[in-house]
């Protein structure tokens, strides 16, 4: 009998230390605000006051601020080309999800990118004074101006986009990977350095101008490069887990939705589901308790954001393709988890300019922390209209 | 590996028919009798616990992908200690002990949470038909007589290898699901 006794003690105890040593690690519960399209939309309005009110006349945007001691800001002298060009495509974004009232803000970043381009009379890209050019700024560049041609209708900056098309089909190489800076001096690609994440934004430009411009076939050059991103480009880039969480890749995906993708690329898409989807709900078990031991440190609001806008990005394209039509639900559920938790975090109403709308990890709030999550906050508001 | 597959699997190897079957001694045919009937109950519950993984989740606030990543985790742990101390709890030929092994063998963290994760993750059909493979299973493990200790010792220690190899299959897979 005393054994016995033991024995059931012993089998409550293992229970009780399983139940509570993995409740406070890997099965923390996962904390999703719910949230309404209009909350949604609501935040990402917010993210988008906080880039255009602390914008200068010049078109440039605040880059980043800390919280001081005694609760002021501080503003960061640093500057980034690549991040200006992706906040100001972020701001089109909103033009052409309704917001108007930003096309101003959006049209002074692009005029401040447009001063600074270079090139020839073929080519068009953009670069500080003597500098190499990247090749993810003009990536930007061009969707930025992608979406203003589909918010406004205007075609000017048509010519444009041709010669920033022309300028990444000469960062291409033949196994679809781009190369990453131009040379003023040489008005040539710089050999051998690549970028993890200018490729991707190379390949939704290419995608985005086939789709406006379908007459010049960049398709041909786009398909080299998914190829190459879904089949090569982890293992040149020595990346690991794979397939590296690349949203960008998620926007061309999306963008080429209705070309033909193969398996190839379906399967792609799945592991990038699966890479943002793990992400998000890693995330959402940090809720302050003693989970904070496993998923810790919080990552700043620029990732976060990426996750959203890759989610969005990849429950559109499982939308409209149906080998992907059993991540719909999950992907949905992440989408609007990971944008409501990021809703609950933004700063708002301090009266700071410099603080609200915008997320702060560790005391720093930057850039393109509200460029990604303004992304992704439209495209999960946009998701609870079907 | 499919889902349905996961889930026969996971029950079976986590049960580990060998260690709740096998005795030191002949076993009596009532003996086997009453102790079929336990597995037949206890097989029930694992079903019920399986079939309420929805609601399990939701009281939790876990998505079934995650569970089932605290789950690869249980079922590895559960069968690595086959692996490693494969005479733990050896049968007495002893009834009441006999049933009560049973019952908490069966009820303890490895095969609920395995029934809960492949319930959540399979659905109610595959889960049935895991528990009745686990059931059958177990009455034709009961119904052999294997006395001799190394073959008995190699039997569990297959049943834990084959543990954790599944549960890092298991433990992948649902870092890999969204």
């Amino acid at each position: 009998m005393k054994q016995k006794s033991y024995r059931i003690i012993a089998w409550g105890i293992i229970w009780l230390l399983t139940i509570g040593s993995l409740r406070a690690t890997l099965l923390a519960a996962e904390i999703c605000p719910a949230s309404t399209k209009e909350e949604l939309h609501l935040s990402a309005i917010e993210a988008a006051n906080w880039i255009s009110q602390n914008q200068t006349d010049d078109g440039r945007y605040l880059y980043e601020v800390k919280i001081s001691e005694t609760g002021s800001p501080i503003l960061s002298d640093g500057y980034n080309l690549v991040r200006h060009a992706g906040t100001t495509m972020a701001l089109y974004q909103m033009v052409e999800a309704g917001e108007s009232q930003y096309l101003g803000a959006a049209d002074a970043g692009l005029e401040y990118l447009l001063d600074r381009s270079v090139g020839t009379g073929e080519i068009l890209a953009v670069a500080e004074g003597s500098a190499n050019a990247k090749l993810g700024t003009a990536s930007l560049l061009a969707i930025s101006l992608i979406k203003r041609r589909a918010a406004t209708g205007d075609s000017k900056y048509d010519q444009a986009l041709h010669k920033i098309g022309n300028f990444i089909l000469a960062m291409q190489r033949e196994d679809g990977s781009m190369l990453y800076f131009w040379d003023q001096q040489t008005n040539s690609p710089v050999p051998d350095i690549t970028s993890l994440f200018a490729t991707g934004e190379a390949l939704w430009a290419i995608a985005s101008l086939q789709n406006l411009f379908p007459e010049r076939d960049w398709g041909k050059a786009a398909f080299l490069t998914l190829d190459y991103m879904a089949t090569q480009r982890d293992e040149d880039e020595n990346v690991w887990p794979r397939p590296w969480a690349d949203q960008w890749a998620t926007y061309s995906l999306n963008e080429m939705s209705e070309w033909g993708l193969s398996e190839i690329h379906i399967n792609y898409a799945r592991e990038l589901a699966s890479q943002f989807g793990i992400a998000v709900r890693w995330e959402s078990q940090r809720n302050g308790g003693l989970d904070g031991l496993v998923h810790s440190p919080e990552p700043i609001a620029a990732g976060q954001g990426t996750w959203i806008e890759a989610i969005g990005m990849l429950q559109q394209l499982a939308e409209s393709d149906p080998r992907l039509e059993d991540l719909k639900g999950p992907l949905q559920d992440r989408l609007l988890c990971a944008a409501g938790r990021m809703r609950m975090k933004q700063t708002t109403g301090t009266g700071i300019v410099e603080f609200d709308g915008g997320w702060f990890t560790g005391g720093v709030s930057r850039v393109d922390g509200q460029q990604h999550a303004l992304s992704g906050l439209l495209f999960a508001s946009s998701s609870l209209d079907e | 590996m499919d889902s349905s597959l996961a889930v026969v699997l996971s029950l079976v190897i986590t049960v580990n028919p060998v260690a709740i079957c096998w005795s030191n001694g002949p076993t009596p045919v009532e003996k086997k009798q009453l102790r079929i009937a336990v597995f037949a109950f206890l097989s029930g519950c694992l079903f019920g616990l399986g079939a309420l993984a929805g609601g399990i989740f939701d009281l939790l606030e876990i998505s079934s992908p995650t569970f089932r990543l605290g789950a690869a985790l249980v079922i590895g742990l559960s069968c690595g200690k086959w692996l490693v101390a494969p005479k733990f709890a050896p049968i007495r030929g002893n009834s009441n002990g006999d049933s009560l092994h049973i019952i908490l063998h069966m009820l303890s963290p490895g095969p609920v949470f395995a029934a809960i994760a492949g319930g959540g993750d399979a659905g109610i059909l595959p889960l049935l038909l895991a528990c009745t493979i686990l059931l059958f299973t177990l009455g034709v493990a009961t119904l052999v007589t294997v006395v001799n200790i190394y073959i008995r010792d190699a039997a569990l220690r297959l049943f834990g290898g084959s543990g954790i190899v599944l549960a890092v299959i298991i433990g992948l897979d649902a870092a890999r699901t969204v």
